[in-house]
């Protein structure tokens, strides 16, 4: 059962590494100060202040501070959010589910974009094709979201009626954001899997697969694209992953209520308790696409399986 | 009807390349019967594995040109569609190669690529196939088939994955199996299995060989006739015994005079004199003038014809009208 193991050790990685980033998190956001000076009016006295900050506990040892974090954390306790005067965790809840919707639409145009493009200019390499889509690859990961948001807003919504410029309710109003997000992702895995596509095509196994008369759908499906999936899994996991954390610019553009515009404002306005959650949640998103990825790779790969 | 299998007429194969041209295979000729094992030897860069895939058709074309001919019983390969020519590879034609490690797809079992062959090529159930891939393994003498088709290439040493892709290339019963260098990256002892196992199914299938190899250990272990092949130009071509004990052609003769043998140990080995010129820039006339001891005026500038000797041919002036002509 070398599988079980490899992934039990794996998991165990994955819980140090989550509670290194509450360690992380809480450090950064004691470094930047207190925020009990916001909490009060410009006018308080130092004795206010200072009273203030006994009552909140500020003043008590960081280990002390630390556990008590960490035990309402556990708790589902993450404190009260001043600019909203709501429980935290509640405000970055309700964000949550714009942000998973737009990551997941954009990474399913990602890989029904990338996947059959990196594989074909592979196999059709340095042809006309290829020379087209890896140029559009290249623009694809070179246009900034911001411009190619705004483009398609002029262009869809504003020209031809078509979509609408903001929103969150209907289809129609996830389709510029997503496409807007997915254009790069879909580059990024283009050229990666047009790169690893090569290399595998120039296996001996390969020329074997040929030798056996197997055809040529056979050959780059089954014995090629599995073999370079395993590679280009790692990089679809952090594009995921980034693509969990929010994208602030994109959100902006398209008015998305997700998290990472959330995170922007409650920067500005020092709202400390919904940054600490949103960074967080980034983090545990980077953990679990990782692990899941790593069981992935033991499904594709038979070498970690085995041993 | 006469019992050849295999017909090489006139094969080129030249390489379009930002060096230049390279004429890797030079009007290569010979044909191979029903059951005959014919060894292609030659140093790197000779063109013996060229001409091996030019007949599976493995070449990327581009940038290889290949013209000629190639007939298997009857059927010119070069003329095929891609389509047509997948019903030929792994069933009628096959080939092993040189790196058994790297011959089979890593994220795959045993028994899933050997029975894809059968799959591809035959008519056949899933259980069916996976009796006859066991059945082919046990024919290689690898012990425990049943649990080998569960297992994945990493778990097995080399030359067990040698025996394995020889099963797998003789699924089918092919007519002609090309084994390229098959032996090469193995240790000797498992060398003289693999040649054993080849000359025993060599005998009990009927198939016939093509056997590449720059080992003339293994030539003489082997097979029935020898070309040998110097820059692209198969240079002699004879029956193996008349290749070790009278070689015709002066390159051959420098080959096996650079065999190390026990009766001269304690002597300088003899080597051929100088090294294998560029393909992309041949001498003109006889490719092998440079490095020949016997060169006359003649050879620097006709390219020497093909002298049949009488169940053998060499390519040399040495056998021709002209070298009478005193200089």
């Amino acid at each position: 059962m070398g599988m079980a193991k490899y992934l039990g050790k794996r998991f165990i990685q994955s819980i140090i590494a989550v509670f290194g980033i509450t360690i992380i998190v809480f450090i950064v956001l004691n470094i930047a100060g207190d925020p009990v000076k916001l909490m009060l009016p410009d006018t308080a006295s130092y004795q206010e202040i200072e009273e203030m900050r006994q009552k909140m506990g500020y003043n008590d040892p960081l280990i002390v501070q630390y556990l008590r974090f960490l035990g309402n954390a556990l708790r589902g306790d993450f404190g009260t959010s001043y600019k909203y005067n709501e429980p935290a965790l509640q405000i970055v809840l309700e964000r949550i589910p714009a942000t998973v919707t737009l990551a997941v639409s954009s990474m399913m145009i990602a890989l029904v974009i990338g996947i059959p493009a990196g594989m074909i200019s592979a196999v059709k390499r340095n042809s006309i094709t290829d020379t087209v889509i890896r140029s559009l690859a290249l623009l694809g990961q070179c246009v900034p979201a911001f411009w190619l948001g705004i483009m398609m807003m002029l262009l869809f919504a504003v020209k031809l009626k078509w979509l609408p410029t903001s929103g969150f309710d209907t289809w129609s109003s996830l389709l510029m954001p997503s496409l807007t997000l997915g254009v790069f992702t879909a580059a990024t895995i283009t050229r990666m899997l047009r790169s690893s596509m090569i290399e595998i095509l120039g296996k001996e196994y390969i020329d074997v697969a040929k030798a056996k008369g197997l055809g040529r759908y056979v050959i780059i499906i089954k014995h090629a694209f599995k073999n370079a999936l395993s590679s280009v899994m790692t990089v679809i996991g952090l594009q995921f992953s980034s693509l969990l954390g929010g994208a602030v610019i994109t959100e902006t553009v398209f008015a998305w209520p997700g998290i990472g515009r959330l995170l922007v404002q409650s920067i500005e306005n020092s709202d400390f308790m919904v940054v600490e959650i949103i960074v967080i949640f980034m983090a545990f998103a980077i953990v679990i696409i990782n692990f899941i990825v790593d069981i992935l790779y033991c499904l594709i790969n038979p070498r970690i399986k085995l041993q | 009807m006469d019992d050849t299998i295999l017909k090489v007429e006139n094969l080129n194969v030249v390489f379009n390349t930002k060096y230049g041209c390279a004429k890797a295979v030079n009007q290569a000729n010979f044909s191979l019967k029903k059951g005959q094992k014919l060894g292609l030897v030659g140093e790197s860069g000779s063109g013996k594995s060229v001409i091996s895939k030019s007949i599976i058709r493995l070449l990327a074309s581009p940038p290889a040109q290949i013209s000629g001919k190639i007939l298997l019983e009857g059927q010119n390969l070069l003329e095929l569609s891609e389509k047509k020519m997948e019903v030929y590879r792994g069933n009628k034609i096959s080939m092993i190669f040189q790196e058994p490690m790297v011959c089979l797809n890593p994220l795959f079992t045993i028994g899933n690529q050997m029975m894809e062959v059968l799959i591809k090529h035959e008519k056949i159930t899933k259980k069916e196939a996976k009796s006859r891939s066991i059945e082919m393994l046990r024919t290689v003498e690898i012990p425990s088939p049943e649990t080998r088709m569960k297992q994945y290439p990493f778990e097995l040493s080399g030359g067990m994955r040698q025996r394995i892709m020889i099963a797998m290339s003789l699924l089918c019963h092919p007519e002609v199996l090309i084994a390229d260098e098959p032996t090469t990256a193995l240790d000797v002892t498992i060398q003289a299995q693999i040649i054993d196992l080849l000359n025993n199914l060599n005998r009990d299938f009927g198939t016939s060989i093509i056997m590449i190899t720059h080992d003339l250990g293994v030539i003489a272990e082997m097979v029935d006739t020898v070309a040998v092949m110097y820059c692209g130009n198969i240079v002699e071509k004879a029956p193996v015994a008349d290749i070790f004990d009278t070689p015709k052609h002066p390159y051959t003769e420098g080959l096996l005079n650079s065999i190390p043998s026990m009766e001269d140990s304690g002597k300088d080995l003899e080597a051929i004199e100088g090294s294998v010129p560029s393909l992309y820039d041949l001498p003109k006339g006889c490719p092998f003038r440079n490095r020949c001891k016997y060169v006359r005026k003649v050879c620097e500038y006709h390219i020497p014809p093909t002298v049949d000797l009488g169940g053998r041919s060499v390519s040399c002036f040495q056998y021709t009208d002209q070298w009478e002509v005193k200089e």
